[in-house]
Formats: C-alpha cells, structure tokens, sequence
C-alpha cells in the first residue's frame, strides 16, 4: 500500500490549558489521533492545572511538606523543572506563583476558576529541596508551591507529539498556546511553516520559519494579560532587575526546553543560548528585533 | 408460607421417625397454626426495613470517607493512563498508592533523567493549510 500524500491531513483545536490548543496531524487516522491529542491536553490538565483543586499542582502546592502520590508524567514534570531551573540558571523558576498572585494573577483567562497558594507560601531561588521518590511519592518544601505554566504547556506538546508518531502519524504538529512542537517519521521530509508572532499586535507576525522536527516556544512579558484581564507582567528577574526583553522565542529540540530557555532569553542577551546549539529571537519594548546566527537556518 | 392455611397439610412426620408405628386409621386432627400470616409478614417487613436502615447508614458512613479522600487521590482518565508513553521509564504508575499509604520505609529518592536540550531540524514548508502561529500563551 503506498503512504497517503502528505496533504491528506487535518487541524483540530479546542480552548484548553487557558490557551488555544491545536492538534494538525498528516497520516495515519487524522480524526482520530487529532481528537486523540485533544483528549491528552484535557487529561493533563487535570494533572497540572493550578485552577483544579484536585490536581497533582494543587495537591502539592497545600501538601505543607508532606509527601504526595502523583501521577507519573507529573513526576517526569517535575523533574523537567528541576532541569530547567538548573540549567537557565535560575532564569526559569517554577516558584513564583506567590508572586504573581499576589501581583493579582488569580483567576483564570478563559473562566471564573480562581487560584490560591497557602498564607506563608513564597518563591524560592534554591529548589533542591524538592524530593522524588521511586513510588511517585513528591515532597515539596512546606510553604513552596509549584506552577506548571509555559513549561507544563511545552512537554504536555512533547509528549502528545511522540505519542501521535507512536500511533501511526506520519507529521505532526502539536500548537498550545504558541508552544509548538512538531516531529515527524524517518522516512518523511515534511516540514511545518511557523509565524512568530509579534508581542505588540497579534495579528503581525514578525517571520515565518519552517521547522521540519523540534519546537519552538515563544513567551513575552505581557502574556498573562488578554482583553484587559490578568496582569501586565508575569515574569520575574531573580535579582529583581528589569526585564530588558518584551519577548523571546526559542527553537529547540523539545517544546518543554524551548519554554525554559525562553525565561532565560527574556531576561539575558547572555550567549548561553547560542553556545548550546539553541536558536533565539529577542524582541525589546522598541521593537527592535535580535536574532541568533543560526535563526536564518530556520527562516522560510 | 409454610403456615398458609391454604394449602394441604404436610404428611404426618411421625411416621417418617417411626416407620414400624401403624399408620393411624383416622386423620389426624387439623394443627391450630401458632403465627397467623399478617404477623409473619409484619415481622419480615419490620426485618428488611432495618437492614435497608442499617445499609443505608453504612452507604452514606463510607461515601463521606470516600469523598474525603478524594482531595488526595489523583485524578487521571483512562485515556491518559493507558494512551501516553510513560516517561521516565524508571516510574512505576500505580493508583493503589496514596498519601495516607507511604510506608515507613520510603522509597528510595530518585532523580528524573532529562535529556538535555539539542538543536532542532530545519525543513522547507509550503503548504498554507499547516501554518502554525507561535506567540506568548494565546
């Protein structure tokens, strides 16, 4: 039987996680693996939704230094925090949700579900503290809550990306919130064309890019804020100097490293990045727009 | 009902005990029932009301508790339990585990292996329909 043109596919989107979610599938059962995607950005909101009382998230955030059975991708969740947190260099910091609720960020953009952190609870700077252990059993220091944020979108999109390749997917493209992460069979060359949008206006794209197998993730400062609601910045410097960037995007190999290294681009123009083989843009609040060498690789 | 006075009576279960005892040659006079029917279906009544007061009781004892558990127990549907790839493989995913059941002994800490961050794959694109927009949590 020979494969089904690539054109054969099919886009479908549902409003989850707070954000516009988009499952494009090219072969296989398109229908049925795009709902299948869906059905996975659903469940693992359950998991790690800080607007569900009963999540993973929000079961650890109110543990006051218990330990707490989680789901293992919660597990695996965590322990991308850990990583990230170490190699940004405390850029990227799972703990500030304290901060930004007590900034106002405290109910959700799309519904009336609000969210809370316990009286005493802080950011920290050091999360070593954070223990795991073989029965899935998290501890988290008592007053320390987590947010699974950009990074909780980015390997949600990791893993149903690989789990729709492992179904029988030829190419897929898996968008949360801008978010992206696409992957693809050996034996395939197709690539997804990607607009990076612009921070100012989001109708504008500032490029378009085509990415054949990897992510990329885009985060600005603004973020939390749509239709006059939220806050007008949810990132934090961990010195508490200025943010010299309205927005970075990064390209990756997975979407959940994209997100992180996105924290760490907004707040330093740092070549860390570049040294690492990642590519970056970096928007400021003039527009002026800084891209790494290697982004002209990836520009269509 | 054994005691419906409707039906025929049982044969005379002396004889069964003494087989060699003649059978007697006139019938034997109608036994006077001790319970009357209403009253054995007052007291089956009154039974079952309070087992069913009793289950009753119970149900709702053991709803509370589970109920109260639930803000500890995790929630996950079967679609993501048995649809995704189990990451990390040295996880063991069970729902039989919960806070409440942490042994004495814990487990053992572990550390989550990542891979770390690698460079992504150019490609070339043409399709309008596949455009994807990449923007700040839309």
């Amino acid at each position: 039987m020979s494969p089904l043109p690539l054109t054969l596919g099919t886009r479908q989107h549902r409003i989850l996680m707070g954000v516009r979610c988009e499952v494009s599938v090219i072969g296989g059962n398109v229908h049925t693996l795009a709902e299948e995607g869906l059905r996975m950005v659903a469940d693992l909101e359950q998991l790690w939704s800080r607007f569900i009382p009963s999540s993973d998230i929000c079961r650890l955030n109110r543990a006051d230094g218990e330990p707490v059975w989680v789901n293992g991708r919660t597990v695996a969740l965590i322990g991308h925090m850990i990583a990230a947190h170490t190699a940004t260099q405390g850029a990227y910091n799972p703990t500030l949700l304290p901060a930004l609720i007590q900034h106002g960020d405290t109910r959700s953009l799309i519904d009336d579900k609000t969210s809370t952190v316990p009286a005493l609870a802080h950011a920290f700077t050091d999360i070593s503290g954070i223990i795991i252990r073989a029965d899935n059993t998290v501890t988290i220091p008592a007053h320390m809550t987590l947010d699974a944020g950009g990074l909780g979108k980015g390997f949600a999109a990791d893993l149903i990306a690989d789990h729709l390749i492992s179904r029988g997917a030829e190419s897929v493209c898996v968008n949360l919130g801008g978010d992206i992460r696409v992957a693809r069979t050996p034996d395939t060359t197709h690539a997804w064309p990607i607009h990076i949008m612009s921070p100012s206006d989001a109708t504008q794209s500032v490029c378009t890019i085509s990415l054949a197998q990897g992510a990329v993730a885009t985060s600005h400062t603004a973020a939390r804020q749509r239709n006059g609601q939220g806050i007008t910045c949810h990132i934090a410097s961990p010195n508490g100097s200025p943010i010299p960037f309205v927005a970075a995007s990064v390209i990756a190999s997975t979407a959940a490293w994209a997100e992180a290294w996105t924290k760490f681009a907004l707040q330093s123009n740092d070549t860390l990045i570049e040294k690492l083989g990642l590519v970056v843009l970096r928007i400021d609040e003039s527009g002026a727009v800084t891209q790494s060498d290697t982004w002209q690789e990836f520009l269509q | 009902m054994l005691n419906d006075p409707l039906l025929p009576s049982p044969p005379a279960r002396s004889s069964e005990r003494n087989p060699d005892k003649a059978m007697p040659t006139q019938p034997t006079p109608r036994r006077i029932p001790t319970k009357k029917p209403a009253t054995a279906a007052k007291i089956l009544v009154t039974g079952l009301s309070a087992t069913a007061v009793i289950g009753m009781a119970s149900g709702y004892t053991l709803a509370g508790k589970t109920k109260a558990q639930q803000i500890n127990q995790p929630v996950m549907s079967p679609v993501a339990t048995s649809a995704m790839t189990p990451q990390p493989s040295t996880q063991v995913v069970t729902n039989e585990a919960t806070p409440s059941m942490v042994a004495a002994t814990p487990a053992p800490v572990i550390v989550v292996q990542v891979p770390q961050a690698t460079p992504a794959t150019p490609g070339t694109a043409n399709n309008n329909w596949q455009q994807q927009q990449s923007s700040g949590s839309r």
